[in-house]
Parts: C-alpha cells; sequence; structure tokens
C-alpha cells in the first residue's frame, strides 16, 4: 500500500472498509469528485457492495486521475463550484459559486470546451456541476499557474435510493392536506 | 421610505428585487392586518430571506398573520429562502402550479432530491422539498394555482386573490414532460431540467376593496393562445372587465413579456408599473422596452439599475490576476436590493397609488 501526501492530509492508495454515519456515507458517494483541502479530489471506483453505515471504497492512485503531480506543493488556490445554464456549440456558460466563501455573490462565466479533459466534454450538458480551481504550483522549485475543471459524476442511484424517494413521494401525497 | 406597517384599511403591495440572480418576491397587504406573499429572494452575502426580514422589520406577526405563499414558478430566482420563510409562517396556505398526476410529479421530485440533497444552496429541488415537509408536518392545506382558481377570499374587506395561469394546456404538456423525466432518470448523470418553466408562471390577479392588482410573475407571450398571456386574455373568465391600476411587469420587461393586449385589455390606461432587473446574460430590460413601458405607464419603478459593463469580482490582485490568465469571461452577479412599495385606500375608489422607494430602487424617469 502506497501513499500520497497532499498538504497536511495523507490519502492511502487501496481498498478500505470505513464505518461512518450515515450521511457521511452519502457524501461520500454522493460526491465522486469533490472539495476537500483546498483540492479537488476525485474518487471514481466507490464499489457496489456499500451499505449505510459501512462503506467500502477504493481509492486509485491520484496520479493516474490528475494532470498535477500532488506530491508538489499547490498554493493559493481559488476555488468554485459551478452549474451549466447555456451550451453552445464550442463553449458553454455556467453560474459559479466561490467555494472558499459559501455565503457570497456568485459569478457568470463562460468557457471553452478545449478547456475540458475529452473524457468530462460528454459531461458538459445543462444542470451539469463540475469543480473549478486555479492556482501555483512549485514543482521542482519552479512556479506556475495551474487551472483544473473537473465535472461531478453524479450517483447512480441505488435501489435504496430509489426506494427512499418512492417512500418520501408516498409520504407527501398523503400526509398533506392537499386542496 | 419609513418602515412602517399600514394601517387596516390600506392596501399595500411591495416589491423587492436583488438585481436578478438572487430572486424576487412580492409582499401584499389585503386588509386588516392579513398578508400574502408571492415568490421569495436571498440576501447571498448573509443567506437573509428579504421578503421575511421585510416584514418583520415593520412589525408584522409572520406566524400569524401572513394568510398565503405563492410560488410562481420553478426557478432559482423566485424560490431562494422559500422554506425559511414557510417554516416562519404558521398560518400560512403553500400554493404553487398544478401538476394532474400529483403522485407522479411527487415522484420525481423526490428522485431529484435524492440525487442532489447535498447541494442545498444551489437547487430549488431541495427548497421545494423543503417545504412540502413542512406543510405535511402542519397539515395546512397546499393549494394548486390553475387557471381562474379562486386562491384566497376575505369577505369583510372584501378582498380575492385569484391565480390566472398555468393553463389546462400547459398543465397537459407539463405532465407527459413529467412522464419523459422520469422514463428518463435511470442515467447516473441524469438532472432534471425543466422545459419552458416560465411558461407555467402563476400570474395572480389582486382584489382588494375597490382596486385591481395584476402580478405578471414570469409569464411569457406565446403565439399560441392556448398558454401564456394570450390564454388569459382569450380564455379568462375571472378577469374579464377588470383593468388593473398596478402591475408588477412580467419577466424582468422582456420583449417576450409583451403584448399590446395586456396592457389594453387587463390594465387601466396609464397604470402604475413595477419591474425588477436581469443583470445576467444581455441584460434585462432592454432600452427599447423600457421606452415602450414609459410611454404606457404612469410612472414606472425598477428595484435597481440595469448593469451592462459587467465586472470580476473584487479580490485580491493576485488571485485576480490568476483567473483572469485562465479565464477573462468570468463576472460577478452583483446583488442590489431595491424595494418599491405602493399603498392605497382600500374602500376610496377614486385614491391613488402612494409609491416609495427604498436601496437601489428608483423611478425610471420619462425621456421628453
Amino acid at each position: 500500500m502506497s501513499s500520497t501526501v497532499i498538504q497536511n492530509q495523507t490519502l492511502i492508495e487501496g481498498e478500505f472498509t470505513q464505518n461512518v454515519r450515515n450521511d457521511s456515507a452519502d457524501r461520500i458517494l454522493g460526491m465522486v469528485s469533490y472539495f476537500k483541502d483546498n483540492r479537488i479530489w476525485d474518487i471514481k471506483d466507490p464499489l457496489d457492495n456499500l451499505k449505510w453505515d459501512s462503506v467500502n471504497f477504493h481509492i486509485p492512485s491520484m496520479s493516474k486521475y490528475f494532470p498535477i503531480d500532488y506530491k508538489n506543493s499547490f498554493r493559493k488556490s481559488q476555488n468554485w463550484i459551478g452549474y451549466v445554464t447555456e451550451v453552445y456549440p464550442n463553449s458553454f456558460k455556467a453560474k459559479i459559486q466561490d467555494a472558499n466563501i459559501q455565503n457570497s455573490t456568485y459569478e457568470d462565466a463562460e468557457f471553452d470546451f478545449e478547456d475540458i479533459e475529452n473524457e468530462d466534454k460528454k459531461l458538459i450538458k445543462l444542470g451539469n456541476a463540475f469543480y473549478w480551481s486555479v492556482g501555483h504550483e512549485i514543482r521542482r522549485g519552479t512556479l506556475s499557474k495551474q487551472s483544473i475543471i473537473r465535472f461531478k459524476r453524479l450517483p447512480k442511484l441505488s435501489s435504496a435510493d430509489f426506494d427512499e424517494a418512492i417512500d418520501l413521494a408516498e409520504d407527501l401525497n398523503d400526509n398533506i392536506n392537499w386542496d | 421610505m419609513v418602515y412602517d406597517k399600514p394601517k387596516n384599511d390600506l392596501a399595500e403591495i411591495t416589491l423587492i428585487g436583488t438585481g436578478g440572480g438572487y430572486g424576487e418576491s412580492c409582499v401584499i397587504h389585503y386588509g386588516n392586518d392579513m398578508w400574502a406573499v408571492v415568490d421569495s429572494c436571498e440576501n447571498p452575502n448573509s443567506k437573509e430571506c428579504l421578503p421575511l426580514s421585510y416584514l418583520r422589520k415593520i412589525g408584522v406577526d409572520v406566524n400569524n398573520d401572513v394568510k398565503l405563499i405563492v410560488c410562481t414558478h420553478w426557478h432559482n430566482d423566485h424560490i431562494l429562502g422559500l422554506s425559511k420563510l414557510f417554516s416562519e409562517c404558521g398560518n400560512a396556505i403553500l400554493c404553487y402550479g398544478k401538476a394532474n398526476d400529483r403522485k407522479k410529479f411527487l415522484t420525481l421530485v423526490a428522485l431529484d432530491y435524492q440525487k442532489i440533497k447535498d447541494e442545498a444552496s444551489l437547487s430549488s429541488t431541495t427548497e421545494f422539498v423543503a417545504c412540502l415537509k413542512i406543510a405535511r408536518e402542519r397539515k395546512l392545506q397546499v393549494k394548486n394555482a390553475i387557471a381562474d382558481r379562486l386562491l384566497i377570499k376575505d369577505d369583510k374587506i372584501p378582498a380575492s386573490i385569484t391565480s390566472l395561469s398555468p393553463s389546462d394546456f400547459v398543465i397537459e404538456q407539463f405532465d407527459s414532460e413529467i412522464s419523459t423525466l422520469i422514463k428518463d432518470y435511470g442515467s447516473p448523470e441524469k438532472k432534471i431540467v425543466l422545459q419552458h418553466p416560465n411558461d407555467k408562471s402563476v400570474v395572480l390577479l389582486l382584489e382588494i376593496g375597490c382596486h385591481k392588482i395584476l402580478l405578471g410573475a414570469d409569464l411569457e407571450v406565446s403565439s399560441d393562445n392556448r398558454k401564456g398571456w394570450l390564454d388569459i386574455i382569450d380564455h379568462s373568465e375571472a378577469v374579464r372587465n377588470k383593468k388593473s391600476t398596478l402591475f408588477k411587469i412580467p419577466h424582468h420587461g422582456s420583449e417576450n413579456g409583451f403584448h399590446d393586449r395586456i396592457w389594453l385589455e387587463l390594465l387601466e390606461i396609464n397604470p402604475i408599473g413595477k419591474l425588477t432587473p436581469w443583470n445576467r446574460n444581455q441584460g434585462l430590460p432592454e432600452s427599447e422596452m423600457v421606452k415602450k413601458y414609459l410611454e404606457k405607464s404612469q410612472s414606472l419603478f425598477i428595484t435597481s439599475p440595469i448593469i451592462l459593463n459587467k465586472k470580476p469580482k473584487d479580490r485580491d490582485r493576485s488571485t485576480k490576476k490568476l483567473i483572469e490568465f485562465f479565464n477573462k469571461k468570468v463576472f460577478e452577479v452583483k446583488y442590489k436590493m431595491g424595494i418599491i412599495r405602493s399603498r392605497i385606500e382600500l374602500d376610496n375608489a377614486s385614491a391613488t397609488w402612494q409609491v416609495s422607494y427604498d436601496g437601489e430602487a428608483f423611478e425610471i424617469p420619462k425621456v421628453a
């Protein structure tokens, strides 16, 4: 088992079982790409045998998925969560919210398709979410600017999720005083 | 503007705007300390629900005296903060546009909620589900708005609020849209994106004492008179021969929210016009439309200026440079809160609207 150090966090590659609270389990499943410690993390292969109180998951080697070598220092970053609002032939518009400061005004931005990795291009659809991060990387003593855009992979709803949704719909239908 | 509660014999229509993007809301006093709120909006910096803050500021007992909350349509700029408002208004009936197959509609909402419930700050679905859960706990009525439906009535004042849309045709179209969305829902990447939500907007006719007011929501004009404004003009019985003296201009004064027949058949000559701008994309209203609305209104008020030269958000110099290096098309959506309040004596037919405003709001001057 090897480990990758990201700032003060140690991310260990391999298979894990971790007991977590329900909401944490949901978060792990829900955010296949997500922010933590000023980074976009991209756990792509959550295993199928998931339970609400126990999550088995696989953290692949980061270098496999990231253009940036995270063993090097990445500083002064600005992060956003964005939503696609309009799609054009070669670009898309998005509403982006500062991930560093939650209570703040949002921004409108336009991105060219060429700025998006090929495997993410199929995800440029109305309403889809993505993460955008810009910062400076120091690599072998050389400072360079970095920008990463990763589209969020929404989780496939499990049968438990479906059941929960159907239960909620029935509950609201049966227990609201509809006029 | 003095922030005080109106006397029982005064009607009040207060439009709150944020500059586009953070929502708009209309607060209504229909007499005798009875209030209704149409849509909701937020201060993005504090997440404060603006209609709720306004009502509290003027001393309204929101828990008891707000009787009706209407969600005109399912767009973020009309729903932000709605669950906070509803949770504080313990006596309010919630109202939104109808779906014929309610169970199917709720299933779609619940599926979407299941997928995106960790994105509370950005999802109208989460806000909507929170409202329904409150309604479930309270056992208070939830009403569905349709064309020509009386939502609330008080014979003593007298006062009533009637929905004039969505039309039967639009509701049928929505049913078919729901079926398609549910069928396509299996894909992990699929998110619910409603088609033409403005078509489903709830337009309201307020009849308060001697006065009539038309709140246009975001309803647009279609060439098909089974939907949009032409459906109301050609088919509504509730609004027939009832001309309003105050008009909340639909859809930020856009061209597709305008039709001469609205101004000829639904409004008195030279009504008071109020609108909120939309400071995203090319911005609304466009200058040609402002001219048109000025010609048609006695006075025209807007909750904040139309911002044409957009700027990046203020950050430290090195971050700004970094952002500009990668993307020159990143602009802040400014928060510009404005309030336009209009009051009138309920039972005086010859009374005129007394308009005052605060924040970024102003009266658009007529150009000579």
